[in-house]
């Protein structure tokens, strides 16, 4: 029994051990698209009251917290980022600069129907859709077992047009999710961050999809709990 | 004695689940090809500039060579025959002969944050094909003070399997504002082009595409672990010529 216990014991240990230089480390990577809706009709980009989104697909995942327990053979791991509402709003010399009000929220998902990756992918295309919100999009990103959910909060996002590139960041703070306790508590308050480019036209095979304003690039970076060396000696002392 | 290879057994798998490979991701749209966690930059002049709450960003000195090197996670059609699969195969890359055009420029972000700019001149793209993988991760962790041992030695053994130019390449590293909660952003922008390799005949005539993604330059987190100056996280796209069937006819009308 006790060294069963023990096992058990340097089985966790093991699978929560990280280098100890860490700071942090990425939980998920991800890419996708965003999309804006208007609080009010208007034709400015992201002007005050509108809301901003984005859905994609998640292409690596932190290699002990999570890797061990996704099987992207059998499903597909997406994400929808909603609730993020524009609070205030600059556009000076071709950049612009938004913040969002706290209350946005990130949700992944991981789904065995793969009605986002449409496969056979290729030929098929995902299924992005056009001008979203539509039929596919964001409901076929937001689908199956809610895997992690995270708020945000201190969003914000810049976009330089003199250079086609911007980017976005808030604090990521995991709420909940099937997947959450595999990350130690400690860890679940992060930042989220990514790249922006606006898509070009063509593709391969799939053309950038109609609506949607900027293609993404990035991930979601969580401290790491510190572990403590031991030794065989010290282990069997905590059970005797 | 069985416990005991017990015990390694288990100790093995999980090693083995440590370093699984990156997982399969889906691809389309533009991507061709993915790098996420395990990509790491690294000058040789620049300057930590720390600001209030003890976190900061490196700022490039005007002339300061850019080395980038890091792991492929992800490739698409026309190059999915390419499966990153560690600790088995790895498909590991650097950049290089980079410099800063000029000195990181600093302006106001938002009200009392900050936004750095750099630029840096053209330069080169090399992936290679290698087995065993050797290269360090951000898990292992990256040796620190590139160049070292193994960084980047490591990351160009193998089989060439493409290579390029790459320009325009534009970074950005945000901070929202002068306080230690300040939300660090980043990211990046460029231009590539594949010129060689073993494996260029898939991509040949393809032209000019967009290299970009997240730039994480905060100090000091795993983005820079020691001697390094940013993580870039991003993605090759592939933007595929149109063809049109046609027939001699046609074509001769064009010229009637």
């Amino acid at each position: 029994m006790k060294v069963g216990s023990a096992l058990l014991l340097l089985i966790a240990l093991l699978a929560a051990a990280v280098p100890a230089a860490a700071q942090d480390e990425a939980l998920l990577n991800f890419t996708g698209y965003d999309y804006q809706t208007d609080g009010s009709p208007n034709n400015v980009y992201l002007s005050l009251g509108d809301s901003y989104f984005a859905v994609g697909f998640i292409t690596s995942f932190h290699p002990t917290w999570l890797q061990p327990y996704v099987d992207p053979g059998t499903n597909e791991y997406t994400f929808f980022q909603s609730g993020l509402v524009v609070n205030s709003y600059s556009f000076i010399g071709g950049v612009l600069v938004v913040t969002f009000a706290n209350g946005g929220m990130v949700e992944y998902y991981e789904d065995p129907s793969k009605n986002a990756t449409n496969p056979p992918n290729p030929p098929n295309c995902p299924a992005y859709g056009s001008n979203p919100p539509n039929a596919d999009s964001p409901a076929k990103f937001s689908d199956g077992l809610l895997a992690i959910s995270g708020s945000l909060d201190d969003a914000s996002l810049y976009y330089d047009f003199n250079q086609d590139q911007g980017g976005f960041q808030s604090n990521m703070n995991i709420t909940g999710g099937a997947y959450a306790f595999y990350v130690p508590a400690p860890s679940w308050n992060g930042w989220l961050m990514t790249g922006l480019v606006s898509p070009p036209p063509g593709g391969n095979p799939c053309p950038a999809p109609t609506g949607y304003d900027h293609q993404l690039s990035g991930e979601c970076r969580h401290p790491v709990t510190a572990t403590n060396h031991g030794t065989w000696g010290k282990l069997k002392k905590l059970y005797r | 004695m069985k416990k005991s290879i017990g015990v390694a057994g288990l100790v093995a798998m999980l090693a083995l689940c440590a370093t699984a490979p990156a997982a399969l991701a889906q691809c389309g749209g533009q991507l061709l090809m993915k790098f996420d966690a395990d990509c790491f930059a690294y000058e040789s002049n620049a300057t930590l500039s720390v600001l209030e709450g003890g976190f900061g960003a490196y700022k490039s000195n005007a002339g300061s060579q850019l080395t980038v090197v890091g792991l492929m996670t992800l490739f698409c059609t026309p190059l999915n025959g390419n499966v990153p699969n560690l600790p088995v195969t790895e498909y590991s890359f650097v950049w290089s002969g980079m410099t800063a055009a000029a000195a990181t420029t600093e302006a106001v972000y938002i009200v009392n944050g900050k936004k750095w700019d750099t630029d840096y001149t053209p330069g080169n793209f090399f992936i290679y094909e290698d087995s065993p993988a050797d290269a360090p991760r951000a898990t292992t962790p990256m040796p620190a003070n590139p160049p070292n041992g193994s960084v980047p030695v490591n990351f160009t053994d193998g089989t060439l399997i493409l290579s390029g130019t790459i320009s325009n390449l534009h970074t950005i590293v945000t901070r929202t504002n002068n306080t230690a909660s300040a939300i660090f952003g980043g990211s990046f922008s460029a231009d590539y082009q594949f010129t060689g390799g073993t494996q260029f005949g898939l991509v040949a005539g393809s032209g000019i595409n967009a290299l970009n993604g997240n730039w994480c330059g905060k100090y000091p987190t795993g983005c820079t672990p020691t001697g390094y100056t940013a993580h870039p996280n991003g993605k090759y796209d592939y933007a595929v010529t149109g063809v049109q069937n046609s027939t001699w006819g046609a074509i001769k009308q064009l010229y009637r």
